[in-house]
């Protein structure tokens, strides 16, 4: 639950898990994120929401590294990441999916799902290469959740299917599957239901609720599906040109009359 | 009993292939001992090929390193074969990261070119290196010995081969089908999702080149006890192109297909030898061939049309 015995926004604070302050990135001379705060401090499913062009996926970006921010700070767990190359971002268990799609089209489904445990492997490559019992057991025991949590996707009997192969919807569940398999401490997903079947959509809204009951990770997502967004976050901050303009539950954004010009459409 | 040679299924057959000398000739022993070098050959450029996709041709420099660094180090410095063909393993190891270096920002043709003039700086040296390379006509390399035991045939040669492969090919498969080789797919397929994943992406790129230059490199140290005489065209366009064929022809990104193009490629000019003329013709309309029907290599095509032959797999149950 939100402390509000606290003011989150002047320290970045230990129980905040993600701090973000004055985040500015600039492509040239267009700024796409301008000044933006952003706090993470309990469990939720967040959603981000804007116009296209608002600077979401930048702002997304930004966050994980694949951008290179011009002003502004961010923190995780109480330590600053900003500048750090983004697999060391990830490695610490910020991670992410991508718009367009980032899976590995050249490996199947389980071998997908399998490189999201990249980060928690802890046998050494030496201990790897001549085949140590430890490094052994590690890859033995990583197989079996890797398969566990394939069937909690429905996604099992494709296992050794190669991704490729799999229709666009599908894919995108192999890299929710993968992002959550490398048990992310924050997880951004970028615009999930895009190209989503029907029952996709709602295979990927069991998984997030499920998640979230797990309280495992916090979740931040961006969607153009207001229905997707509005069913599935607790808490929702509105961009526009790059800027946050408001914050809310999904109950007070669908009434704040700003959001509703910008976003939703006048009436 | 099937789990027990499953699990043994490596050292017995190194075990049978120890007896292999002595149901064959000596020519045969000679085309035996040059399909395992290239087995290696092809296994470490698909690793830069086919595993991390990055389209660095400085393999044939490598192998040539290799049969260098091995044949010169015996030959100026009298060193034993023992210590000069780990010695050359680690030299184009190193020289294969630095050659890496590149293509971390190079892609595609670019990097062609690259590692293609790479290969003939190295090249070049050899032939103008005068004293100290033996010029174009190359040199002689001597004999390995072990304990008075010289190893001057192909048979004897051929357990110096047979040794060091199957280590190397243990610990190559080890790296492949694990988190190691699932890192390099990854990065061939999307180097952004792969640091999304805390995939270290140059890192992965410079561990490959290392891999590959220290198999390959190995593969050159025993090329120069094989045949016994390393000149500069052990690395030039036609070799580098051998190579390009077999791991094209033998399927890219997977071990079967590495032992597959290289056994092809050096056997087939041995059962086209009865009609020399038409050789390099027979040669041409095979690769062409495949090209077109079987894009993803012979053993590509073994897995997609043949029920019971698996993909295979980047881990290992």
């Amino acid at each position: 639950m939100k402390d509000f015995t606290k003011d989150n926004r002047r320290m970045p604070n230990q129980e905040d898990v993600l701090t973000i302050r004055k985040l500015t990135v600039r492509f040239g001379g267009l700024t796409a994120v301008d000044g933006m705060d952003f706090t993470i401090d309990s469990l939720s499913i967040r959603g981000v929401i804007g116009p296209n062009g608002a600077g979401k996926t930048t702002f997304f970006n930004a966050i994980t590294g694949f951008v290179k921010p011009q002003a502004g700070e961010i923190f995780f767990q109480g330590e600053s990441i900003l500048g750090l190359p983004s697999h060391r971002i990830a490695s610490r268990g910020i991670i992410r999916t991508f718009q367009n799609g980032g899976v590995f089209p050249e490996m199947s489904v389980i071998e997908n799902v399998m490189s999201g445990y990249h980060r928690l492997f802890t046998s050494s490559t030496a201990d790897i290469m001549v085949g140590r019992r430890n490094a052994r057991r590690e890859e033995t025991e990583m197989i079996e959740k890797a398969m566990v949590q394939l069937g909690t996707l429905g996604l099992a009997e494709a296992a050794d299917k190669l991704v490729g192969d799999l229709s666009f919807g599908q894919q995108r569940l192999v890299e929710v599957a993968r992002a959550l398999f490398s048990k992310p401490k924050i997880l951004f997903l970028d615009e999930p239901g895009a190209g989503l079947s029907a029952g996709e959509k709602a295979t990927l809204v069991d998984i997030l609720r499920e998640t979230r009951q797990r309280q495992e990770q916090y979740i931040v997502l961006t969607d153009h599906s207001m229905d997707f967004i509005m069913n599935i976050c607790d808490f929702i901050t509105v961009m526009n040109f790059g800027r946050k303009i408001f914050e809310g539950t999904p109950g007070e954004i669908q009434s704040n009359s700003e959001v509703i010009d910008a976003y939703l459409g006048k009436e | 009993m099937t789990n027990l040679v499953n699990r043994y299924k490596y050292p017995m057959l190194f075990v049978a292939m120890l007896f292999i000398p002595m149901l064959i000739n000596s020519y045969t022993q000679y085309i035996l001992n040059l399909v395992l070098i290239y087995i290696l050959v092809v296994l470490g450029f698909n690793i830069i090929l086919g595993y991390v996709g990055r389209f660095s041709f400085a393999n044939a420099a490598f192998f040539g390193i290799g049969a260098y660094a091995v044949g010169l180090s015996m030959v100026k410095w009298n060193m034993p074969f023992w210590i000069s063909l780990p010695m050359a393993s680690f030299v184009t190891s190193l020289i294969a990261i630095l050659v890496g270096y590149p293509a971390l920002r190079l892609h595609r043709y670019y990097l062609v070119i690259v590692t293609i003039a790479f290969m003939s700086l190295i090249q070049f040296i050899c032939i103008h290196g005068g004293e100290f390379t033996y010029g174009p006509s190359g040199f002689d390399i001597p004999s390995p010995v072990l304990m008075g035991f010289k190893f001057s045939s192909d048979k004897s040669v051929f357990y110096i081969i047979l040794t060091v492969s199957f280590l190397i090919f243990y610990f190559t498969t080890k790296i492949l089908k694990s988190k190691i080789g699932r890192s390099f797919v990854a990065v061939k397929n999307s180097d952004l999702a792969a640091e999304g994943l805390a995939i270290d992406v140059k890192h992965t790129i410079l561990f490959a080149f290392a891999v590959s230059g220290f198999i390959v490199g190995t593969a050159g140290g025993l090329l120069a006890i094989t045949i016994r005489r390393i000149t500069p065209d052990t690395f030039s366009m036609g070799e580098i192109t051998k190579h390009f064929v077999m791991v094209v022809l033998g399927g890219l990104g997977s071990i079967g297909g590495s032992i597959i193009g290289a056994i092809t490629i050096t056997i087939l000019p041995e059962f086209l030898r009865g009609i020399q003329t038409y050789q390099e013709l027979i040669y041409g309309v095979t690769i062409i061939f495949f090209v077109f029907f079987a894009p993803e290599g012979i053993y590509g095509f073994i897995t997609k049309y043949l029920p019971g032959v698996p993909r295979e797999r980047l881990y290992k149950r």
